[in-house]
């Protein structure tokens, strides 16, 4: 009889493990499949595998998330505005869905800072003015949660960059930012495992160009 | 019971087996649109499981389930409705599913007759804060920056707006929903005053010309509801330098909370000093004001939301004889205006809005030997909740409360003489409205208000209803319908507390066109007032016989186009309204057309951005027909017309840096050409001895004046 409780515990654990495998399987499977992008189709698989993870886990914020940043860089990706909206438009609802849970999470802000500079990518004569302060708000909120997270300040550094130097944009303003950020992202260990890593090589490469100009 | 060990490994090894070696059950099909066209990259899954897949090119899916127990397949794609559906996996044939276009909100129709709203991400946007202080003629304020637009105009030698000919006091002017009951700072005798809130402040204005909802009451002719940001985006310090003043900011964000305290002194000397004038100041006016606000979040949804301004003004001119009973005139104002709301999610079908406004104002009018108090204080309150239970209804309901405390003393120290009064009243209302959604074209609204005043125990039920029909993508018919109450002004209750509610009818007809940053509207109205007002001079007190005999009619055609699209980096837009209005009231002997309407209102205005000098331009033009005023010498009433006024203005804004901080330096010029506006004419008191009255022009007392102010951000 105790052989019995024990064997049905067992197998109770193992099928509570196995949920709990599968959700790292699964966050494994994307992040892989994530690295090896090679069409836009491939984008898009991605972020539905994401979106069907977030739905299978809702208390997880990390699928969510995921979804949404593949969203976003497919409405960089993208060249018609109407599709490119509609993507923006799925990240949002997916961004807010992992706000909801985590509203801490430096991560989640940065990312809602990101969707805003893509918004304002579209038209920025029209949306430059409703949303340049939002996502700057986002970032601001982000390294408020997190002041270690290097990325709100490269991506902050990538709207400087192309922000005209009257405005207080430009190269010269933006290159010590791509340089504080990528030294943080040398010092910068995510939390816990499937946490965003992004963004270091892209840093270097603007870094790259700031040096190369510096050169000239 | 006696298990034997056998027994239970070949129950653990048919589990086991059960979970591995599950056959696979198949739930295949393909998804299309409305048309039949297979659609590529849909997601399709199972609820809750890790099963789904992405449609290929042919729009088909393959699904393997481990399970053949009843799931739900879901379909998530981009610009579509989700959909979803009950399957037997392993059991049902190719599934076939066909997906609806998502409403997009820009398709789909809203009730907009009456209406211009802005700030809105997904529809376009009419005017924003930036376009009010770029506006040529307006300086910077509000209501200059509203009278651009079709239905209104503004009165010149008050400077506040006039909507389809209803008095400048029938337009009610919120914050964030809360009622503020002094909306213009307090000025002299035929001289101009301004909004008492910067545009700044606001991040949306929705401006109501007629037929608005039931959520709003006791404004006759006109809502403007203006917005504050949430939380504020930066933190950061600006600093501006005016020839009107200096005034310093900061504004602090966190995540869950944000607060903003500003100061401004403002002193006109050196706005004279540029200016074409013909004013004899003893005291150029001159003020101090605060401003304080503050964010929280409250829990997931919840926000609450305070603004406190503080101001105080002092001025003294002196006028001249030949128009005015008078001489010299001191004016001083304070005015504290204090509001706060919390709205929140109670559940996701519930929503709750809240505030508590108090607006306290005094203005003390020193008038040669006389001297008079004035002051009004209220309370607002409001509690609302919005249903949205069903996709296609609304609701909203809730109740106000609006408190007056009205004070008004006189003395004359010549004469020895004090004269105290004073109303105090209570207003209670409630209103309920649903919009209804019958299709994605065709959307109605009904709604009532009821409004109960304590002062004269008088109750009155408002209905309102509007509908809208959808064209096509771009274009839609609106039509409105309502009654508007409000109640008399102080001025007329405290010499009768007895008045009852002024009342209008509001009928509205409007067609919108919008599209690729093209916007085309135009509306036809009929208003009907009763119970308007009336009284006869008295000899001692200010109004006799007050009483609710007045009534009149206003009707006209409103027309408006702007293009922000044609021309690269330009923003223009034309407004036309044609107003035909007759009213008898105040001490009207017959029905009039009022002294401040005037007939024809054409405006013109023009932005362009100039990238090579980061500097935005612009121009307007406007002309306004003359206007009624009554000449004494004749027997009709009202019967002759001033010239036509026009006016051409420019401003022009330049974007820089000054030690890396962001600047703009702002030029504004009005009346360019240095024209004449003449308003009205003033009559001597009694006529000389051929029996004539003589007249002096009321004009302009600025002619061109210069704006000149540079604002830095520090962050």
């Amino acid at each position: 009889m105790r052989t019995f409780y024990f064997l049905l515990i067992a197998l109770f654990f193992s099928i509570n493990i196995g949920a709990q495998q599968n959700f790292e399987e699964a966050m494994q499977k994307g992040l892989s499949d994530m690295e090896n992008i090679q069409s836009l189709e491939d984008f898009v698989e991605i972020a539905n595998f994401f979106e069907r993870v977030s739905v299978a886990e809702p208390n997880e914020w990390l699928p969510a998330y995921y979804s949404a940043y593949v969203n976003v860089i497919l409405a960089f990706k993208t060249q018609d505005m109407e599709e490119k909206k509609a993507y923006l438009g799925k990240a949002e609802v997916l961004i807010d869905k992992a706000m909801e849970t985590n509203e801490k999470e430096s991560e989640i802000h940065t990312l809602k800072g990101m969707y805003y500079q893509a918004y304002i990518g579209l038209d920025p004569m029209n949306y430059g003015q409703l949303y340049s302060g939002k996502a700057a708000a986002c970032f601001n909120d982000a390294l408020e949660y997190n002041p270690d997270n290097p990325r709100p300040i490269y991506l902050q550094a990538i709207s400087v960059m192309h922000t005209p130097e009257q405005y207080g944009g430009g190269k010269q303003r933006a290159c010590p930012m791509f340089n504080q950020a990528s030294e943080m992202f040398t010092h910068f260990k995510p939390e816990k495992p499937f946490y965003p890593q992004w963004g270091a090589d892209q840093c270097e490469q603007y870094l790259q160009s700031c040096t190369e100009t510096a050169q000239k | 019971m006696n298990t034997t060990p056998i027994k239970v490994g070949s129950l653990l090894i048919t589990l086991l087996i059960g979970f591995n070696l599950n056959a696979q059950y198949i739930i295949s099909g393909s998804v299309y649109d409305e048309s039949g066209t297979p659609q590529i990259g849909a997601n399709v899954y199972l609820k809750g499981t890790y099963i789904g897949a992405t449609t290929g090119l042919d729009g088909r899916f393959h699904l393997n389930s481990k399970s053949n127990e009843k799931a739900t397949l879901v379909v998530s794609y981009i610009g579509f409705e989700s959909y979803e559906q009950e399957v037997m996996p392993g059991k049902s044939d190719s599934i076939r599913i066909k997906l609806l276009l998502q409403t997009d909100q820009l398709e789909e129709v809203v009730i907009s007759a009456g209406t211009f709203e802005a700030g809105d991400k997904k529809r376009a946007v009419v005017l924003n804060a930036i376009d009010v202080a770029t506006t040529a003629n307006s300086d910077g304020d509000i209501y200059s920056a509203l009278s651009s637009f079709p239905g209104t105009q503004k009165q010149g030698e008050t400077g506040k707006i006039i909507v389809r000919g209803g008095d400048s006091h029938e337009t009610n002017t919120y914050i964030d929903g809360m009622l503020v009951s002094s909306p213009y700072v307090s000025s002299m005798p035929d001289l101009p005053a301004r909004g008492r809130f910067s545009p700044f402040m606001f991040n949306g204005i929705m401006f109501s010309t007629g037929g608005y909802s039931a959520e709003y009451g006791q404004a006759l002719s006109s809502v403007l509801e203006l917005k504050t940001p949430g939380l504020f985006d930066e933190t950061v310090t600006s600093v501006s330098l005016m020839n009107v003043g200096a005034g310093l900011s900061h504004t602090n964000r966190n995540p869950r909370s944000a607060y903003s305290i500003e100061g401004f002194y403002s002193n006109l000397a050196p706005f004279f000093f540029l200016a074409q004038h013909d004013l004899d100041w003893i005291k150029v006016p001159e003020s101090y004001s605060g401003n304080m606000s503050h964010r929280a979040k409250i829990g997931k949804t919840g926000m609450i939301k305070t603004n406190a301004n503080y101001s105080w003004s002092n001025s003294s001119l002196n006028y001249p004889s030949n128009m005015y009973e008078f001489d010299k005139v001191e004016l001083t104002n304070n005015n504290l205006f204090a509001a706060s709301t919390y709205n929140t999610e109670l559940s996701d079908k519930w929503i709750l809005k809240t505030g508590v406004a108090y607006n306290a104002n005094t203005d003390q009018t020193d008038v040669n030997s006389i001297s008079l108090d004035d002051k009004i204080t209220t309370l607002h309150a409001r509690l609302g909740l919005n249903n949205y239970t069903s996709k296609n209804i609304t609701l909203k309901m809730g109740s106000e409360l609006y408190m007056l405390d009205h004070n008004f003393n006189f003395r004359d120290t010549e004469l020895v003489e004090e004269h105290n009064m004073g109303i105090n009243s209570l207003l209670l209302s409630a209103y309920f409205e649903g919009d209804i959604k019958l299709t994605r074209r065709f959307a109605m609204r009904f709604g009532g208000r009821g409004e109960y005043s304590d002062l004269t125990n008088t109750c009155k039920v408002a209905p309102r209803a509007s509908m809208a029909y959808k064209v096509d993508k771009f274009s839609q018919f609106s039509v409105a319908t309502g009654i508007y109450y409000q109640q008399a002004r102080p001025e007329y209750l405290r010499y009768n507390g007895s008045l009852k509610f002024e009342r209008a009818e509001h009928y509205i007809f409007n067609y919108q066109y919008q599209h690729n940053k093209r916007t085309f509207r135009t509306e036809i109205y009929h208003k009907n007032y009763n119970d308007l007002v009336t009284y006869t001079p008295g000899e001692f007190a200010e109004y006799e016989k007050l009483a609710n005999h007045g009534q009149g009619y206003a009707r006209g055609v409103d027309l408006f186009w702007r293009d922000n699209k044609t021309l690269k980096f330009t923003d223009y837009w034309i407004s036309y309204s044609y107003i035909d209005t007759k009213r008898k009231y105040k001490d009207y002997p017959i029905a009039a057309t009022p002294d401040f309407v005037s007939g024809h209102n054409l405006t013109l205005v023009y932005k362009r951005w100039i990238n090579k000098i980061t500097s935005q331009v612009s121009l307007s033009y406007s002309y306004s027909s003359g206007r009624p005023y009554d000449n004494p010498n004749k027997s009709d009433f009202m019967s002759e017309l001033t010239r036509a006024n026009h006016d051409i203005s420019g401003n022009f804004s330049y974007i820089t840096n000054i030690f890396g901080y962001f600047t703009v330096l702002h030029i504004s010029v009005s009346n360019l050409l240095g024209l004449e506006k003449i308003y009205s004419y003033r009559y001597t008191e009694n006529p000389d001895s051929p029996g004539t009255f003589q007249s002096t022009p009321l004009i302009s007392g600025t002619r061109r004046t210069i704006i000149i102010g540079l604002f830095i951000s520090i962050n």
